[in-house]
């Protein structure tokens, strides 16, 4: 067990480095000069020449790249092009909100899926199943920001029961908090629940056809039994393979979320960095996701080892 | 009529719906069971033999339905069919009354449950007792089936034990919860023939100590002759004969039943015995007619069993009963018909002198990687100082268990592995260290069949494609005319309707695809053939219909064959000479009835004592060599000799020492210290 | 003869669900807008009729107009090519560069495969909406463009579907015998490993559509798509929400286009997925 964690960490890390190259990269697929791309064609030759120095240009690839891990591991992605101000100085009020934005989603989905894969499982081919498939199919495939502005005209605009934007942090002021997180964190989750949903059904048909659940069912035991402690930990291994996917999906979405409620998150910051091609914030920003969604996955894949004995005696 | 047995099945239909019609896969079904009777039921794959056993526990899933039919147990007057499979009188008698064994013992226990829950719940279920009681019992059930530290392993997973082991852990569930019947579904079929035997003989034991009656299902007649007290025979969704053991094979009634016993190899056959194959195919249950369903391959058929509805069976003599519409007299008739029409005599082989194969002291090691570098860590010792040779047109049989490198070595000398060390002199040419590019020229020379007539031809690829593949390749046709006829020609030598050729595999029956893997094997003129298996996947009624075309064909083409398998009364059918396998290691050669008759390594012994023959009067006559244990895996082989820690006869000198292949007389050659003092030849 | 045959089968057994008849109708209707689109849009969807902005619904607009008095079911007709449009071309792109991939890696292993599958775990670590983002500040917007980076950003799924379907095709035996008989490499990843490794990725492209679609518009919402003045659903989404109380159905409309053609895409694809290979059901 020790060791397979060890091996996921190692894994994760090199994943990671991986990644690191990509974003480095980015400055250098640019096409023509990064400067010009970055400060646009009438900078001003000490300009260009200051962030000609920055981001190194005048050295190798490789002593560049180091150079930017070394700066990027302690937090310094260079200077914001647009705001002239640290990188993760602009970032750091923002990243927690999309962060707390996502993870409520994630943790909202995960038993709402389970529970309505489950029960569609269960009640397969009956009325029930036909419902709650034929619901998490529709909503598997509406566009998030979408939904955003559905909600938002009938329960803002129409009915004025809700806010129809801001961000207050729970702690803070917990009544309008809840009453501006309503609609975001359903937007958010409803595809996630639609998602899980569908792999809990699928993985649970899958698991009641295998032959120890005929063991189980030729032993006597309930249906009931058979169900809850011989199907469901087996048909919930693969849904926890794609949980960790889930959540990175869910930070995707925040971006289209936060968008349409007007949320202060990490999400407009880097829709704008992109459209003015502010390069360290991109970067910052894809870093910190893949950093999240690598954790969480790496997190998945030893909870997967704890359900799975399969896996714990490799 | 209820009440007499333990458990009667009386009419059980069963039908599955495919492609919107209901397809009985079981059709009137009768059959009872009286306390402690140990009954085998027999029959080829689609025969509905297992359906059976899940109908009358009602573990039928959709889209299966159990369409009619009752069961009763021990007298109870009520149908148990009348209780839904949901209901509590049903699930107190499964698992309580009548537990289950299944066939796949890698499948069959929950992988995420540790195996000590799983045979607890059984027993706090069905004996109502506690938490700890019930461990208790679970410790002696495993103990009872020789599973070793059972204290320790009751918080174990499955995937922490071998196969066999896994069926013995399924027996002591099966019988913790103190059933009156136990169903042994095919339990022993995906194990080697050592372990089948073993636990066979402990299930018995068991049974007989507990008065347990028990069924066993199974499509090895050599099984039920060795275990069952009475039998049913069944064909197509239907019983077609039921008699006590003795009288069914010394007098079997049915057509079918006796042309099943002339198509099987048998272990203790002459060397010259001819195997009369069955015609035809089982009918596709879609599509059974309504006449006897047996008819198209019958060779008593006479017109009036097409113009009748399907036999029902009756008392042909006391207590035997064949579903046949013919009389004694009619049979007889026809019987005397049969045995006076000549039988194709046995096709004449020459053997040469010279070698086609040597093979001298090859090995094969593979690496074993670990961690994330994939630091080599060590090695896995396939096959070990494997010498042999193989004369030009004789069939070199090559038998042993999962795990003794069989298969590692038929695929060094096809030289798909590269050898670490050794020769394989292919006609006088030394191949064991060529590259691709060097061997091309041997490839047409050599070919192999496969075991799986399912995975070895491409499911994309018409049957002539797959066929001419290698004429193609090997430019061995020079213009399309010449493809064509060589195609058709090929398709002619192993029984094929040339008009098939346009059809992919998957229109093929399993007989059909390996006739067509054997004439890709034959399409590129070979020298030599290696036969992995090449019957185990088929029906025992078309295995006949194999060997008999591979040795007509070694006849007609002078082949070489290498005939892998673990099927010992097979093995002995088809081979010239025989070599054992052990754990990587060659334990004997020898000429087969030399083997057969003068079985010199313990291992030998122990592997043929295991195989049981299709007759209860042999069987009862037969020495028992029990064998301990089980093959253990590649990576733990013992020191010394790799069969020592199984062996009765063990010395201190095996457990230091690896015996080596020595010629004992004859070409008999064996790798064991016991004969260490008789002059090498 | 015999291909025939298996393609009746296909398209019966296709079409044995009502559903899959629905939702094939409903993306051939799509299709045929986006051809017949400068026949059937009433008005040009870049005229802008200053004297007629934000209209409400009229006889004249059926959907209104919007803010620079554009017709929006115009505007919704001409989107329709761009969603299709990027939405093939980008799972195109993806399902040849993947499955070259995926079929190199699985056939050739050892550090082939590791380098190969390394760098498609680090692209699926990134979310994939990410991951587009960052590209589009790269390569820019446009429509070409965005096929491409909608290609690269969901080409990872191909490499792993297309690895792990060599991988097991590659212990068949039918491998071993056409290897034995003399075929050499790129014969046996061509002739027996690409054809029996095609159902499933045929399934993944058709379900593929519909989510790339649905990430267009994404784009296109969030600004980094399709720029104005193309119409594209996405685009229209993002400008109508300002007049969200003024004129609901301008917003709204080209979200429900969207949601339709997805939704009759993917069922499609799942009637697809059926009638070629039933036991893919659940693994996509």
């Amino acid at each position: 067990m020790g060791s397979y964690v060890l091996k996921r960490t190692g894994q994760m890390v090199a994943i990671l480095l991986m990644i690191s190259v990509f974003i480095f990269m980015l400055v250098s697929m640019i096409p023509g000069d990064p400067v010009y791309a970055m400060l646009g064609e009438e900078v001003s030759p000490e300009e260009y020449q200051r962030v000609y120095l920055e981001l190194g240009l005048d050295k190798p690839v490789i002593v560049r790249y180091v150079t930017w891990l070394g700066n990027a591991l302690q937090g310094d992605f260079g200077q914001s092009t647009q705001f002239h101000k640290g990188t993760i100085e602009v970032l750091s009020e923002r990243i927690p909100i999309t962060l707390f934005l996502s993870f409520s989603a994630f943790l909202i989905s995960i038993p709402l899926g389970i529970f309505f894969g489950v029960i569609s499982a269960v009640y397969r081919g009956k009325r029930t199943d036909t419902v709650v498939t034929f619901l998490a199919n529709i909503t598997a495939c509406l566009p998030q920001f979408w939904i955003g502005l559905l909600v938002m005209y009938v329960f803002a605009m129409k009915l004025g029961w809700l806010p129809s934007y801001g961000f207050t942090w729970p702690w803070d002021d917990f009544s309008t908090s809840i009453r501006q997180l309503i609609m975001p964190l359903f937007c958010l989750s409803l595809g996630g629940v639609a998602s899980i949903t569908r792999q809990t059904r699928s993985s649970m048909l899958e698991v009641i056809r295998q032959d120890y659940v005929r063991t189980a069912r030729s032993k006597g035991l309930t249906e009931k039994k058979v169900i809850f402690i011989h199907a469901l930990k087996n048909g919930l291994i693969p849904v926890i393979t794609i949980l960790g996917m889930r959540l990175g999906t869910m930070l995707g979405g925040s971006m289209f979320v936060e968008s349409v409620f007007s949320i202060p998150g990490m999400g407009s910051l880097f829709v704008k960095a992109i459209t003015s091609r502010d390069i360290p914030v991109v970067q910052a920003c894809v870093l910190v996701t893949a950093l999240v969604a690598c954790v969480i996955n790496l997190i998945t894949d030893i909870l997967y080892a704890v359900v799975d004995p399969r896996i714990r005696f490799e | 009529m209820s009440g007499k047995h333990l458990l009667e099945i009386k009419d059980i239909e069963t039908c599955f719906k495919t492609d919107g019609k209901m397809v009985c896969a079981v059709d009137g079904v009768s059959m009872y069971l009286n306390p402690g009777e140990i009954i085998g039921i027999v029959g080829e794959s689609g025969s509905g033999k297992s359906v059976t056993m899940m109908s009358m526990l009602q573990l039928i899933a959709s889209p299966g339905k159990i369409t009619g039919g009752e069961v009763y147990l021990e007298g109870n007057s009520k149908n148990m069919l009348e209780y839904g499979p949901q209901s509590e009188e049903m699930r107190k008698m499964r698992g309580g009354k009548v537990s289950m064994i299944f066939q796949e013992p890698m499948t069959s226990l929950n992988p995420v449950l540790t195996i000590g829950y799983q045979i607890r719940e059984n027993i706090m279920l069905h004996l109502k007792l506690s938490k700890e009681e019930a461990k208790e019992r679970t410790i002696q059930m495993l103990k009872m089936v020789n599973i070793p530290d059972a204290e320790q392993r009751y918080n174990y997973y499955p995937q922490q034990f071998s196969g066999g082991m896994r069926q013995r852990i399924m027996i002591a569930m099966a019988m913790s919860s103190e059933p009156e019947v136990l169903v042994a579904d095919e339990a022993t079929t995906a194990l080697d023939v050592t372990t089948q035997a073993q636990l066979l003989e402990m299930i018995r034991d068991i049974a007989k100590k507990t008065n347990t009656a028990v069924i066993i299902v199974t499509h090895n007649l050599g099984i039920v002759a060795r275990f069952a007290e009475r039998i049913y025979v069944m064909y197509s969704g239907r019983v077609m004969e039921n008699a006590e053991a003795g009288e069914l094979f010394a007098s079997p009634e049915h057509p079918y039943t006796r042309a099943l016993l002339r198509a099987i190899p048998r272990l203790d056959d002459p060397k010259d015995r001819i195997l009369i194959p069955i015609d035809g195919l089982p009918p596709n249950p879609a599509t059974r007619p309504d006449y006897c369903p047996f008819y198209d391959r019958c060779e008593y058929r006479m017109d009036r069993c097409k113009e009748c509805k399907r036999p029902e069976l009756r008392e042909v003599s006391p207590n035997h009963y064949a579903a046949c519409l013919l009389t004694e007299e009619e049979k007889a008739e026809k019987a005397a018909e049969i045995a006076s029409k000549t039988i194709k005599e046995a096709p004449q082989k020459t053997i040469g002198s010279e070698y086609c194969l040597d093979v001298k002291n090859v090995r094969k090691y593979f690496p074993v990687y670990k961690g994330i570098m994939k630091k080599k860590v060590g090695e896995v010792k396939a096959i070990e100082e494997i010498t042999f040779h193989a004369r030009k047109g004789e069939t070199l049989g090559i038998v042993g268990e999962s795990g003794c490198g069989k298969t590692t070595l038929a695929r060094c000398i096809m030289r798909v592995y590269k050898p670490e060390e050794g020769e394989i002199l292919f006609n006088g040419t030394d191949i064991a260290g060529f590259t691709d590019k060097q061997l091309q020229p041997y490839r047409p020379k050599m070919s192999m069949i496969f075991q799986d007539p399912f995975s070895s031809l491409d499911p994309r690829q018409t049957a002539e494609s797959i066929v001419g593949e290698s004429l193609k390749l090997h430019k061995l046709v020079k213009n399309k005319a010449e493809y064509d006829s060589r195609v058709e020609e090929l398709f002619r030598i192993v029984g094929l309707d040339p008009a098939l050729k346009n059809r992919v595999p998957h229109e093929f029956s399993g007989g059909q695809r390996q006739r067509i893997g054997i004439a890709r094997a034959l399409s590129s003129n070979p020298d030599m053939i290696i036969c992995d298996e090449p019957i185990s996947a088929l029906d025992v009624s078309i295995q006949a219909q194999v060997i008999n075309l591979l040795e007509d064909l070694q006849a007609k083409l002078g082949l070489t064959y290498l005939f892998i398998a673990h099927d010992l009364a097979v093995v002995k059918h088809i081979s010239d000479r025989i070599l054992v396998m052990y754990l990587g290691r060659v334990v004997e050669i020898a000429e087969c009835d030399e083997l057969y008759n003068n079985t010199l390594h313990p291992y030998t012994k122990a592997l043929l004592a295991a195989v049981p023959v299709a007759d209860p009067a042999v069987e009862s006559k037969r020495e028992r060599v029990p064998i301990r244990g089980e093959v253990p895996s590649l990576t733990n082989r013992p020191s010394g000799c790799p069969f020592h820690d199984r062996c009765d006869r063990v010395t201190e000198r095996c457990k230091k020492e690896v015996p080596l292949l020595k010629d004992v007389g004859n070409g008999h050659m064996t790798a064991c210290f016991l004969y260490d003092n008789i002059p090498e030849q | 003869m015999e291909r025939n045959n298996k393609l009746k089968k296909f398209v019966r057994t296709l079409f044995s669900r009502k559903i899959v008849i629905g939702a094939f109708v409903v993306v051939v209707v799509f299709i045929l807008v986006a051809i017949l689109a400068p026949l059937l849009a009433p008005y040009d969807p870049n005229y802008a009729d200053f004297a007629a902005y934000l209209s409400q619904p009229t006889k004249a607009h059926w959907l209104g107009t919007d803010a620079y008095g554009r017709d929006v079911l115009s505007r919704i007709i001409y989107g329709t090519r761009v969603s299709l449009i990027i939405g093939v071309l980008a799972v195109c792109i993806a399902c040849i560069i993947g499955t070259f991939f995926g079929m190199i890696a699985g056939y050739f292993g050892g550090i082939v495969d590791d380098i190969i599958n390394r760098m498609t775990e680090a692209i699926r670590a990134i979310p994939q909406v990410v991951l587009a983002m960052a590209l589009t500040a790269v390569f820019g917007s446009g429509i070409r463009n965005l096929a491409i980076i909608l290609g690269i950003s969901s080409m990872a799924g191909y490499v792993r579907m297309m690895r792990g379907q060599v991988l097991s095709i590659k212990q068949a035996d039918y491998i071993m015998a056409g290897k034995l008989q003399g075929n050499r490499n790129f014969q046996l990843m061509f002739k027996h490993i690409l054809p029996n490794s095609i159902s499933p990725i045929i399934v993944m492209m058709t379900q593929q559509v519909g989510a790339t679609i649905l990430s267009e518009a994404g784009l296109s919402f969030l600004g980094l798509g399709i720029s104005a003045p193309t119409a594209s659903w996405g685009s229209m989404v993002s400008e109508g929400r300002l007049f969200l109380l003024q004129n609901p159905v301008f917003a709204l409309t080209p979200g429900i286009c969207v949601a339709v053609l997805v939704i009759s895409l993917n069922m499609l694809g799942d009637g697809v997925r059926d009638a070629l290979d039933p036991r893919l059901r659940g693994e996509i």
